[in-house]
């Protein structure tokens, strides 16, 4: 008797315990985060990791700007796995997906952004790596093995996509229909900065398939002129105020160089050859603004504000040779006034005006389009010239004030540089025969993008990188320090993860590069 | 929780409504030994109940018990004996406690078994050994007392070791029956009766998954000794650190800079090399050099030459260039000193019985103004309301409390970075300068130092920039039990285990680590609590089927309560120096927050049959309901199954052979996704941490992990603004639980009349589905998906063998050894995978480790490139196994009369691991090496040509340089070099300098790669009990003393690596971290009761 009472007890409380669940569900959510955000906080972060900050490996196989110290790192081009952007891009989706849940139609203000971001992503990965996975990308687990696209397909699709992105994003400007954007900190969300955006961002594309100029299906030409001589359909940067540029913002977002990290950072790095003996054959007074004179070189008959007392490193010497050199003064460093003075130096250009004249010049150069709204590829060189010197406060006829760090001066130092004044003139600058504009011929081509060079000067990433690779200039070191014996390598290899998750997909893309994710491999627009 | 509640009040109530009046009888009898001698002080006790009694001088007991009802007798010594009433007489014999296979031992729920009767392994070890070989934490001491448990002391003060048993990390702390939330640091070692440690699933499976990797069952002292019923103890314990174990190796013979170059002028980079800087500066020749205390004139300026002719003019004097700080980190740190005490008073009653025990520990650290406080308050209560109904309560409080602790780990916030790695002998820590702490007119803003930039006055570290921690800890529970009839006992049991804690830090104006450079100072407050709680009804049974066959078991029900709740806060940096609040944040605060709950039902079962002298037949079933998977696969169940025979019962054995057991189990333990653990308060996941320097502090948790739920995160990326990104990892919707199946088969054997114990046990888990993050193509957008696969299977083996080759009836002498042994090889790889994890095949081991390596021509020899440096590998190569090969111990024990003596060696053999503090010396030119053999000879002409341009080094790598200029090609999947036909090798003669060598070559695995195979003389006890003749008349029950020397040698081969104690990486490391120098330890410990 008793006995059944004691089972009919623990029997009560089993049942009472499995069933005091009603709430179980809700006790399995996480409640410190969101299952659902607005699109403007998605448009945010992908905005946010668009931008390619200076400093860093894209310096260095840019050939900017090397380090010297072994410890931190090295100029060898020994490149592993490109950047993943896809986990931008599924936020690209998401943000679509969101935008869709708040009411907006198919065709929205975000559809549209999210049209020039995936052109933007998927096209950046892909000059990086060659062929990748777009169309079956992005899926999620509904497609865990997605096949990869030719290269060709990429950069069609990217056209297709741009071509959407400039008509819904002209459309939305005189209509509500598609939502009002919000999120976006480079241009206040403004669609038609957007715009000009998206135009000058395929101007970039097609000149990158400058090899590719001639494929029937692509159009290259056709597109570039259709977009230079209807400014009206297609709006591309004015000037500089068009330009997309990530401003720094003391103290959220610094700039990577900056007064708290000089003492690291400062000696350890120094400038390359490539960067500063163009400026120094070219006399370019840019060379006093960006760069310090080496230590070592000024003398009383070298004095501070001479070309030659600016040297950069080749980027191919051994780093202990560097270093050594460095620490005796041989070389120029960063300017200090210029970077490591403030935590906002300057802002980081990711699609520019500047960029834009130089490509235009080019495309003009090479007989695609005979001249554009500004004119013929002499006045938009110049104009690109002119506009990277605007962006250093450089007048066309005056001075310039040059600052440079005192010896065993201290950055915190209430006055730590010796300040110069050196006259400046743009005609005689552009006058000297190595910069004057010598025709639609291949040395025309060579003085385009030599200025180019100079003016993506810690801006756009790798374009400076990618810009060589089809043209060959300006031309870059190669030595020991550069490793890969003495190549520069040609892509980036593909993401880890292919590798053990995607291995048949893998194993068919590497077909491209002799069956091995060789480095020195040459991508189809590179053909 | 209020419907919790509803029912244990019902049950209560139904409890109440059911006491009965059953038959008592007053036993009375004597316990004697094997030799006839009456016991006194023998503990008698009613299983299942906590009231009993004590033998009185002549080995008489009297007590009240019900027929049926088992007394439980146990002696310090001796076997626990257990004795049904049958009559109202008992005499009693006790057998020594050598005769390991009759002892009874503790079970999953608190439930004493027979030991010959138990078909898995478990291992008991009494808290008193542990308590005069004192380790201030409880669970250190355990290392080498079990085959297969594996204790990595940590070299830290407060930081808990890492535990693991068969390798897998053992979480489950149950004290009294009641699982506790520790981190190993709550438990006073002193209210230790013994431990009981159940080593795989089998011996856990009641415990649900928490106890997949075995748990650790502790049992405390209760009241039950002393003469009259009361009785007090005293025990303090105090303990010295003091000699050095390991120590990083350092040169004195070069100070700081680069390329030896060095001159002070700001220490920000003003100079030359005098910030952020290596020691690789110039040797120590007595040479004038602008140095960090050297005279600074503002119009004046004075040139310095180096030996290249490099010349640097700046405005301090130069002052002659020594070797002012030889031994920095020795002189720094202090003996360290422990000190435990312990009082607990116990008083036992017929029907009740108490004791109270309050225990503080005091620890100063080696490392100056660091110490710990534990204090912890122990109540323990047994009442028999009634013949059937007893009470018990426990209540253990423990509140830890530092206003500093070290912080070693790599960076700026790391003594052991400042004074041993990256600054040289050029500054002396005892100089009253540095000592001093303060600049002129800049006291509490700007210390003194060698260097401003990245590196700090270890003085002005340890005592103004202050890391607090201040830990409450409160376990407790309340069982009422009741005894329904002979065969049938209820018990009801509530428990709760909680924690509330607060770390903060205040980081002083003048501090720059990794990620808060811009030295403005911080202060940061981490707070976390956690209320865990298991309500618990059982009903154990007990019964006769017909004569041979006794069932008994229980069944039961649990239902677990768990919930966290922790914020982090930290300024943005300060706005006043000094001030270490909230309100003087500079910045917007940034702050994060973060709470769980989970609820687990449960139902067990147990049913063991024993078959009289045959064998015992045990299974047990457990089912949970979790709230901690996503899915609707929320409720699962799964079994285990043992037996034990003792074959020597029923088997003739050849004479020698005292006792033959065997024994098997199978066990399967399924779970869901859970950490033991949790970081500062979540950001992106329970793993997450927001600072970029210091470690991230683990508290224990047991919580959902959230890692299979699909969310966005937010996050303020630019300027403040709101941004969120979605997922990286998705989860399969119908994903089940993990699995574990376990198989475990052994034998104990006793021989030549107990003499020799010997035990073996072979395990294999299996383990998977697991509940696998795979990587997944990264073109899918996100990077993981969880899902069930993957399928390792763990083996090994534990050997045990206990030998007395002298007993005397003054003199014994044991001998015990353990030895064990377990690999993990993968068996199943994700579906449609080949690979896992890169470079994982079926059949691999899955602690192989896979670092960086040197390019090698045929013959072995590293390549060089054009400039004279190793080219290393592109793809990761297998550099050995992190798992040791095998562990053991030895121990061996004397006693004569009184007085006794212990020693322990144990060890570790095989396994590799990357030596980071080596590789941190030689990069940054501290390590000694660097002036030694062909290094130091280079390094010198480096220095007598330093600031020369033309110098192209002296030091020539050894190895080949390829001479027929082709370019290597190798496989992007293996790195192998492809093209070794076309190659051509030469001896590499290119000269180098030895800071650039050093540098490239000991940046890569390989060349720090050590091997874990070490050994340790773990502990050295002498001790002495006083004679009972020589304490009586002090009015003492009892007296001992003991001296204890812990960690005296650490033995390891190769000198180079002798810069770190490998004790605590007994894990799957693949790189050690940075770690206090580690010390012997000496003390004395004295037990008194009254």
């Amino acid at each position: 008797m008793k006995l059944n009472k004691f089972f009919s007890i623990i029997i009560a409380f089993t049942v009472v315990a499995f069933s005091a669940c009603s709430d179980f569900d809700e006790l399995k959510q996480n409640v410190n985060v969101p299952n659902s955000v607005p699109s403007s906080l998605l448009l945010n972060g992908i905005l946010y990791s668009m931008h390619d900050a200076p400093f860093g490996m894209n310096e260095r196989r840019s050939q900017y700007f090397l380090i010297n110290y072994e410890y931190y790192g090295n100029n060898r081009y020994d490149l592993g796995s490109g950047d993943n952007y896809y986990t931008n891009l599924k936020n690209v989706v998401k943000m679509e997906e969101e935008a869709l849940k708040l009411g907006l139609p198919e065709k929205n203000v975000y559809s549209a952004m999210g049209k020039f971001l995936k052109a933007y992503f998927f096209s950046k990965m892909s000059l990086q790596m060659g062929d990748i996975p777009m169309s079956e990308a992005l899926k999620g687990v509904e497609n865990l093995t997605p096949a990869y696209d030719s290269q060709k397909d990429i950069f069609k699709q990217c056209f297709t996509w741009l071509e959407e992105a400039n008509t819904e994003l002209a459309t939305f400007q005189t209509s509500t229909v598609g939502g009002t954007l919000s999120g976006d900190f480079y241009f206040d969300n403004d669609l038609s900065k957007w715009q000009k955006v998206v135009n000058t961002f395929r101007l970039r594309l097609l000149i990158h398939l400058s090899k590719r100029s001639d494929d029937a299906d692509l159009n290259i030409k056709k597109q570039f002129s259709d977009i230079v001589s209807n400014v009206s359909k297609y709006p591309v940067m004015m000037s500089a105020s068009d330009n997309l540029q990530f401003e720094y913002v003391y103290p959220t977002n610094n700039y990577p160089n900056n007064p708290g990290n000089f003492g690291f950072d400062a000696l350890r790095n120094n400038c390359s050859d490539t960067y500063v003996g163009l400026l120094t054959r070219l006399k370019d007074p840019r060379v006093f603004l960006t760069c310090e004179p080496a230590k070592a070189l000024v003398t009383t008959t070298t004095p501070a504000t001479s070309f030659d007392a600016f040297k950069g490193a080749n980027a191919g010497e051994d780093l202990g040779d560097m270093y050594n050199k460095t620490n005796a003064g041989q070389y120029s460093l960063l300017s200090r006034y210029r970077y490591y003075r403030t935590y906002t130096a300057e802002p980081s250009l990711e699609i520019s005006y500047q960029e834009m004249c130089f490509n235009i010049a080019e495309a003009i150069n090479r007989g695609w389009v005979a001249s554009g709204a500004l004119g013929n590829a002499e006045d938009y060189y110049k104009a690109g010239i002119k506009a990277s010197m605007e962006y250093y406060q450089i007048p066309e006829t005056g001075n310039i004030t040059a600052r440079f760090f005192k010896q065993s001066a201290s950055i915190t130092d209430a006055d730590p540089y010796d300040v110069y004044t050196i006259p400046v003139d743009f005609n005689t600058y552009y006058n000297q025969s190595e910069v004057k504009y010598s025709g639609n011929t291949a040395d025309g081509i060579k003085q385009i993008i030599e200025q180019k060079y100079l003016a993506l000067f810690r801006h756009g990433g790798l374009e400076a990188y990618f810009t060589f690779r089809r043209t060959g200039f300006p031309a870059f070191g190669t030595g020991p320090g550069t490793g890969n014996s003495q190549k520069i390598a040609m892509r980036f290899q593909y993401l880890s993860s292919e590798r053990t998750a995607n291995a048949d997909n893998y194993k068919k893309a590497l077909a491209q590069f002799g069956n091995n994710d060789d480095i020195n491999g040459v991508m189809w627009i590179l053909k | 929780m209020s419907k919790i509640n509803k029912v244990i009040g019902v049950v209560l109530l139904l409890l109440i409504s059911t006491f009965a009046f059953s038959q008592k009888l007053t036993v009375q009898g004597k316990v004697m030994d094997s030799d006839g001698s009456s016991l006194p002080g023998v503990n008698i006790a009613l299983k299942g109940r906590t009231a009993g009694t004590i033998s009185d001088v002549d080995g008489k007991f009297s007590l009240q018990a019900n027929v049926g009802e088992v007394v439980v007798f146990s002696y310090v010594g001796f076997t626990t004996q257990q004795v049904t009433v049958r009559n109202s007489e008992m005499n009693v014999t006790l057998i020594e406690a050598t005769e390991n296979i009759k002892e009874v031992v503790v079970t999953a729920l608190g439930i004493e078994k027979k030991a010959s009767t138990i078909g898995y392994s478990v291992r008991e070890v009494e808290g008193k050994d542990l308590v005069k070989a004192r380790d201030p934490n409880p669970i250190t001491g355990l290392t080498g007392k079990v085959a297969g448990l594996s204790i990595g002391a940590n070299s830290e003060m407060l930081r808990k070791p890492n535990v693991l048993l068969r390798g897998g990390e053992l979480t489950l702390y149950v004290v009294d029956g009641v699982p506790v939330s520790s981190d190993t640091w709550n438990i006073s070692p002193d209210d230790i009766q013994s431990y009981s440690i159940l080593k795989g699933p089998a011996a856990a499976a009641l415990y649900g998954s928490r106890a997949q990797n075995g748990a650790i069952l502790i049992t405390t002292k209760k009241g039950t000794k002393g003469k009259q019923g009361l009785e007090v103890e005293v025990n303090t314990s105090n303990v010295f650190d003091n000699g050095f174990l390991a120590f990083p190796r350092v040169q004195n013979e070069y100070g700081g800079g680069e390329n030896q170059l060095y001159a002070f002028a700001d220490g920000k980079g003003g100079g030359l090399n005098d910030n952020d800087y290596d020691t690789w500066g110039p040797k120590f020749r007595g040479q004038l050099i602008p140095q960090f205390d050297g005279e600074y004139t503002p119009n004046q300026t004075w040139t310095t030459t180096y030996p290249g002719g490099l010349t640097y003019t700046g405005n301090i004097k130069p002052t002659p260039y020594l070797a002012r700080g030889v031994d920095n980190l020795g002189n720094f740190l202090r003996t360290g000193f422990q000190s435990t005490n312990n009082i607990s008073i116990t008083k036992t009653g017929e029907d009740y019985s108490l004791r109270t025990s309050l225990s503080h520990s005091y620890q100063q650290s080696i490392i100056p103004n660091m110490d710990l406080n534990i204090t912890n308050l122990n109540m323990i209560a047994s009442y028999a309301i009634n013949k059937r109904l007893t009470v018990d309560a426990n209540l253990n409080f423990n509140y830890q409390y530092s206003e500093n602790f070290p912080d070693v780990n790599y960076g700026p916030n790391s003594l052991i970075y400042n004074v041993a790695i990256w600054t040289g002998a050029d500054w002396d820590v005892n100089d009253p300068k540095i000592k001093g702490i303060w600049q002129e007119g800049k006291v509490g803003i700007q210390p003194i130092f060698a260097e401003y930039q990245r590196y700090h006055n270890p003085w002005a570290m340890v005592y103004h920039w202050l890391r607090g921690h201040h830990k409450k800890d409160i376990y407790g529970y309340v069982t009422a039990n009741y005894l329904i009839n002979d065969n049938l006992n209820m018990s009801l049991r509530s428990q709760v285990s909680t924690y509330d804690q607060l770390r903060d830090e205040k980081m002083p104006v003048w501090a720059h680590p990794y990620g808060r450079e811009q030295n403005l100072g911080d202060y940061r407050e981490d707070r976390r609590s956690l209320f865990d709680s298991n309500t618990d009804l059982q009903l154990n049974y007990n019964y006769m089927l017909g004569d041979a066959v006794q069932l008994s078991g229980l069944v039961g029900g649990n239902i677990r309560q768990l919930s966290y709740n922790s914020s982090y806060t930290s300024t943005d940096y300060l706005n006043v120096p000094g001030v270490y609040s909230f309100s003087n944040s500079r910045n917007p605060l940034i702050a994060n927050s973060f709470n769980s709950t989970m609820r687990v039902l449960s139902g067990y079962a147990s049913l063991d049959m024993d078959f009289g002298k045959y064998a015992t037949l045990s299974g047990t079933a457990r089912i949970d309901k979790s709230s901690a998977i996503l899915s609707d696969n929320d409720t699962y169940f799964y079994p285990s199954l043992s037996l034990a025979t003792l074959v020597s019962d029923y088997v003739n054995m050849p004479e020698f052979v005292s006792s033959f057991k065997l024994r098997g189990s199978y066990a399967m333990v399924k779970g869901v996704p859970t950490s033991e653990s949790i970081g500062t308060t979540p950001g992106s996941s329970i793993y997450s941490y927001p600072l970029g320097y210091g470690q991230n502090y683990y508290s224990p948790y047991g919580g959902p992990t959230y890692e299979l739920n699909t969310s966005y995160t937010q996050a303020k990326l630019y300027n403040s603004q709101p941004s969120a990104s979605y997922t990286n990892t998705l989860s399969d919707p119908n994903i089940e639980p993990f699995t574990r199946v376990s198989y475990e088969e052994g034998f104990d054997m006793s021989l030549f009349n107990n003499k020799v114990d010997f035990s073996a046990t072979f395990f294999q888990y299996i383990d998977g589905p697991k509940i696998l993050q795979n990587v997944i193509s990264s073109a899918t957008g996100y990077t993981g998906y969880y899902i069930n696969a993957l399928k390792t299977r763990r083996s090994g083996a534990e050997l045990a063998m206990t030998v007395t080759p002298i007993q005397k009836r003054n003199f014994n002498w044991d001998i015990t050894g353990n030895w064990s042994t377990y690999k993990e090889v993968y068996l199943e790889l994700p579906e449609g995978q080949d690979t896992y994890n890169t470079f994982f095949k079926v059949g691999d081991r899955t602690d192989v480790f896979y670092g960086s390596a040197f390019y090698r021509d045929p013959s072995g020899n590293i390549i060089h490139d054009t400039a004279g440096k190793p080219l290393n590998m592109k793809v990761a190569q297998n550099l050995g196994n992190k798992n040791g090969d095998f562990q053991w111990s030895l121990i061996n024990k004397f006693t004569y009369k009184n007085a006794f003596l212990s020693f322990q060696f144990d060890g570790n053999v095989g396994g590799v691991i990357v030596d980071y503090i080596h590789n941190k010396t030689m990069r940054g030119g501290r390590n000694i090496e660097t002036v030694q053999g062909a290094f130091g000879i280079a390094r010198d002409l480096d220095d007598q040509n330093a600031g020369s341009t033309t110098y192209k080094g002296s030091y020539v790598g050894e190895g080949v340089v390829v001479s027929n200029s082709v370019a290597i090609q190798y496989d992007s999947n293996t790195g192998a070099i492809t093209n070794y036909d076309a190659l051509t090798f030469a001896p590499n003669t290119k000269t180098t300098q030895v800071q650039d060598y050093i540098s490239k070559y000991y940046g890569l695995d390989e060349a720090n790669l050590m091997s874990k195979t070490y050994a340790k003389l773990r502990e050295l006890t002498i001790g002495y009990n006083f004679p009972t003749k020589v304490v009586a008349p002090l009015g003492l029950t009892k007296a001992s003393v003991s001296f204890v020397a812990r960690n005296l040698l650490y033995l390891y081969a190769d000198e180079r690596f002798k810069d770190v104690d490998l004790d605590q990486y007994n894990g799957t490391d693949g790189s050690t971290g940075l770690q206090s120098p580690t010390t012997r330890r000496f003390g004395v410990n004295l037990n008194i009761v009254f």
